[in-house]
């Protein structure tokens, strides 16, 4: 066959096949390739690679090294020179082009590299050890750290954070084989900073010698050099506030130093070196999200010294409910005893807490403003937002962050929720991806995969990622409830069992106070909610035993949801009330939840005029602390629904439609949609909240199943009888062991025969 | 087929000539579910497109009086089915925040592990010789458009497709013959 004469749109198969082309020239291809057979083949051949090198983990990683080694770079300029002698016989045109696309290839420099250096940006990275003392592990970090807070006092410098110079440490060290000296001039390259300080500890009989270096970068000259000594008289803080002032006198103008005041580092952290250790180490272990392991450091940190107000934080972001509120409150008594960047930290998470968002985001707004080009203020911003349901808000300061560092693997995780949140999934799993690709030997990159897959409907790559996850860390907690969670989807219950039972034995006391309500959820998702209840009760009573109550709140709410699926409304609406009079382990949003959940059972028992008055109460509540209206919403909705009259319920919801994000809220949109007949708008809805496996979901443990009782009448009359026949299976298959009497069974085995039956009947009528 | 043969079939077919109207349905098959493959991923989806157009070619190439081009026609009506389904999506997005419907899949995996195992090592032979390549690639599933690729690369529009274009045709022997050149 001869070759296509249409060599310009031909060149374009390739850009055509990875997804590069506008509407314009995708068209002019296609309409090109309609008609050319050669080209037709030509993609044909290549449609599986095409296909791989699109979407394939494997190959996507392959390229990225590809893409970021410098080693490969080296080989390319080699074979460069080859290509140029075989390419010298070519057409003067090719070659004319071929020179501009080498040429700009030849001054390729990773966006990172190229960056200019920031006059003022100073790179800290952690000291070489050189002690071999077990004890003094850490020290490196801990000086480096130190120093950081020293020298961010310097208004006029800007020291790269600690998380920064992990992340691109953690990457040169990863992708290159160097030495620690070159490591430490790419890293502070890549941080665009004009100025490196490194520097090594050593041990001398019972001293130990801090040394320190201050490099000029761009020229790799040593600007300054400083020693100081950490014995029985001088404490590390004393030693390292040394180190900061010399550091200051190299880099600072003396008109600017005096005219500010530098307090002590250990004013701005602790007094007590073996708290700052402990916090180190805590930092490290929650940078990996080690939570479990980083916690008891923290605890340790404050036990050591109990005005240190940064663990504190740390303890409150890694508690629920009034225990995290406590440990904030010791946060922000001593938050004077914090940097100015982690006082940023402190308040935001208050204003947080208390469920104000308005300052919330004012606190990072400001954050983002004092620190214009730090990542980490972007990407809490960007955290913030998301929370917050602002998502287009939350791509654009996630994807600022990224664009300062894109190897920060925390803004990619971030960047694949908040795309799966907008329902961009192929580009939440790219996030994901990359994510992974970034640190493929940490858990938890795997187990966000997991999750990512799970929302955007992929069960079994969702198990496969979890499994992962803890073949890298069989410990991972956070992966091992997941993957019980997806094991009850995938109607796996022995494993789901086995990943409860192991969840119960963790040191966390919050994982293993899940782990006994998911073992709940087992019962429940296939129907024998008797034994769901009973399983519920023996959990609350071994809780009281224990003194904890902690979460007694939440196991009631979920046992009013198995009490209503069983038919005893009175029991689930005394059940929910016993919750919402308990002052446990919900924060207001939670407490919201419940209160719209409690006006759907009131108006499921008739009571519409208590109803009603407790929608309107809910609705002050939630204006007065200027939260989302969609609890009300849903509320109403429900009163509505009971009153069959779904076209008011509708009103009620669809204007805050664009919030409905949750599953709850999804299938009351689902229910309302169902009872006015908006047969194409259900179907979406319920299809949606079906295909997508979380935790959250699995808590309205019921209607979670029920979905595809909903779907089969959907579809049924939607005039599709076979898809419909396929959910009511589906329905019916989840719970063939499910209690006796459940209303829905015995409707779905009719209506289910009545099909099975109208289609034998129309296949003989058609046989001759 | 060129364009004309394609024409040319048709006008045969419309003159009564049934086994031109099989070489005729194939070929448009073929390249109705090629374009809808590379836009669609629900596979579900995908073939319910390709039916419909099927279905509008088979129904109107007789009724309509097709004066200018059946190509450019018939790829027309697939090409607008396609945007229908996604502004059907989006519709739906806008509606439930939602831009697929629910389960929505990822490409169908390819299964040939062979083949893997070439494309890597291919992959790593162009990589290595022509780093733009790889840069490109890792731009792309980062997410960044065409522009946004070219400006990262500092490389005009059509730098990027030639660059393409010449690293596809090095790909393809590659798989061939394991070479690169």
């Amino acid at each position: 066959m001869a070759a296509c004469k249409d060599r310009q749109t031909a060149r374009l198969l390739h850009a055509y096949e990875l997804g590069l082309l506008n509407d314009e020239d995708r068209a002019r291809v296609e309409l090109h390739v309609h008609q050319c057979n050669q080209c037709f083949r030509e993609l044909l051949e290549m449609e599986a690679a095409a296909r791989l090198i699109r979407n394939d983990d494997q190959v996507q990683r392959s390229v990225a090294e590809l893409a970021t080694d410098n080693q490969s770079e080296r080989a390319s300029r080699s074979s460069l020179l080859s290509f140029w002698r075989v390419m010298a016989p070519v057409a003067v045109t090719a070659a004319i082009v071929l020179f501009l696309v080498l040429k700009d290839w030849r001054l390729e420099i990773s966006p990172q590299e190229s960056a200019v250096a920031i006059e003022n940006r100073v790179a800290i990275l952690p000291f070489e050890n050189l002690t071999q003392s077990a004890e003094n592990s850490d020290m490196g970090d801990v000086v480096a750290n130190l120093l950081i807070t020293g020298l961010s006092q310097a208004s006029s410098l800007q020291i790269v954070s600690s998380q920064y110079i992990y992340d691109l440490s953690r990457q040169v060290s990863q992708s290159e084989d160097v030495s620690r000296s070159n490591t430490a001039e790419t890293v502070a390259k890549r941080a665009r900073a004009r100025w490196l300080v490194d520097g090594a500890i050593t041990q001398v009989a019972s001293e130990m010698v801090v040394t320190a270096q201050l490099i000029e970068v761009p020229t790799g000259t040593v600007r300054s050099a400083s020693k100081v000594s950490v014995n029985v008289d001088k404490s590390v803080f004393a030693a390292i506030d040394q180190l900061a002032t010399d550091m200051r006198i190299a880099l600072v103008q003396p008109s600017v130093r005096t005219q500010e005041v530098y307090q002590p580092i250990a004013a701005l952290t602790t007094t007590s070196s073996e708290a700052y250790h402990e916090y180190i180490r805590g930092i490290d272990l929650n940078r990996k999200f080690f939570y479990g392991e980083a916690r008891p450091h923290f605890l340790k940190a404050v036990e050591l010294d109990s005005t240190f107000a940064m663990p504190y934080y740390y303890l409150a972001v890694l508690s629920t409910g009034p225990e995290s509120r406590e440990w904030l409150n010791k946060a922000l008594q001593y938050v004077d005893r914090a940097s100015d960047r982690d006082r940023y930290f402190i308040k935001g998470l208050a204003a947080r807490l208390s469920g104000d968002w308005k300052t919330n985001l004012e606190v990072l707004n400001d954050f983002v403003k004092r620190y214009k080009d730090e990542k980490e203020p972007l990407l809490q911003l960007g955290i913030a937002e998301y929370t917050y349901s602002m998502l287009p808000k939350a791509k654009e300061h996630i994807l600022a962050s990224l664009a300062l560092d894109s190897s920060n693997g925390l803004a990619w995780n971030q960047l694949a929720y908040t795309y799966e949140r907008l329902g961009v999934h192929d580009s939440a799993i790219l996030a994901v991806d990359r994510y992974v690709a970034l640190t493929p030997t940490e858990p938890n990159p795997h187990d966000s995969r997991a999750d990512i897959y799970a929302r955007c409907g992929n069960l079994q790559q969702a198990i496969e990622s979890c499994r992962q996850a803890l073949t890298l860390k069989p410990d991972f907690y956070a992966s091992l409830a997941l993957l019980g969670v997806l094991s009850i989807f995938n109607e796996d219950f022995s494993r789901a069992d086995s990943c409860f039972r192991a969840l119960a034995d963790t040191p966390n006391p919050a994982d293993r106070l899940a782990a006994a309500l998911y073992r709940c959820y087992i019962p429940a998702y296939q129907g024998r909610f008797r034994e769901a209840l009973t399983r519920i009760d023996a959990v609350i009573q071994a809780d009281s035993l224990a003194g904890s109550t902690l979460n007694l709140p939440y196991r009631l709410y979920w046992k009013a949801t198995i009490l209503e699926a069983s038919g005893s409304l009175p029991d689930a609406l005394s059940t929910l009330d016993q919750s919402l009079k308990l002052n446990g382990n919900l924060d207001s949003t939670d407490g919201n939840r419940r209160k719209a959940y409690r006006i759907r059972l009131l108006a499921l028992l008739g009571q519409s005029a208590e109803a009603l008055k407790s929608a309107v109460r809910l609705k002050t509540e939630l204006d007065s602390g200027g939260f989302y209206l969609l609890p009300f919403a849903d509320g109403m909705a429900a009163i509505y629904l009971a009153a069959n009259h779904p076209d008011s319920a509708l009103a009620c919801l669809e204007p805050q439609q664009h919030e409905v994000d949750i599953f709850y809220d999804r299938l009351m949109m689902g229910k309302v949609y169902l009872a006015d007949h908006r047969l194409d708008n259900v179907t979406a809805v319920l299809k949606r909240s079906v295909g997508t496996y979380t935790v959250g979901r699995m808590f309205w443990t019921a209607e979670s199943v029920k979905l595809h009782y909903y779907l089969g009448l959907t579809l049924e009359e939607s005039k599709q009888p076979m898809r419909a026949a396929e959910e009511y299976r589906t329905f019916l298959r989840i719970w063939k062991n499910a209690d006796p009497g459940i209303k829905e069974i015995a409707d779905a085995q009719k209506r289910l025969a009545a099909i099975e039956s109208e289609l034998k009947d129309s296949v003989s009528a058609k046989r001759p | 087929m060129k364009a004309r043969e394609l024409n040319d079939l048709y006008d045969s077919v419309r003159t009564g000539d049934s086994s031109a109207e099989v070489l005729l349905f194939d070929h448009l098959h073929q390249r109705f579910a090629f374009f809808v493959r590379q836009r669609i991923r629900n596979t579900k989806d995908a073939e319910e497109v390709v039916q419909t157009a099927m279905l509008i070619v088979c129904r109107e190439y007789k009724r309509l009086t097709i004066t200018s081009s059946f190509a450019a026609w018939s790829y027309r009506v697939c090409d607008n089915l396609i945007i229908e389904h996604f502004r059907a999506q989006k519709r739906q997005n806008q509606r439930f925040g939602d831009e697929e419907a629910a389960g929505t899949p990822s490409e169908p995996a390819v299964e040939d592990s062979g083949l893997k195992k070439r494309l890597l090592d291919c992959m790593r032979k162009i990589g290595e010789a022509n780093r733009s390549y790889a840069r490109a690639l890792n731009y792309r599933y980062q997410g960044y458009e065409t522009g946004e690729i070219c400006r990262r690369l500092g490389i005009k529009e059509s730098a990027l497709y030639y660059l393409l274009h010449r690293s596809r045709a090095m790909l393809s022997k590659c798989l061939n013959s394991g070479k690169v050149r």
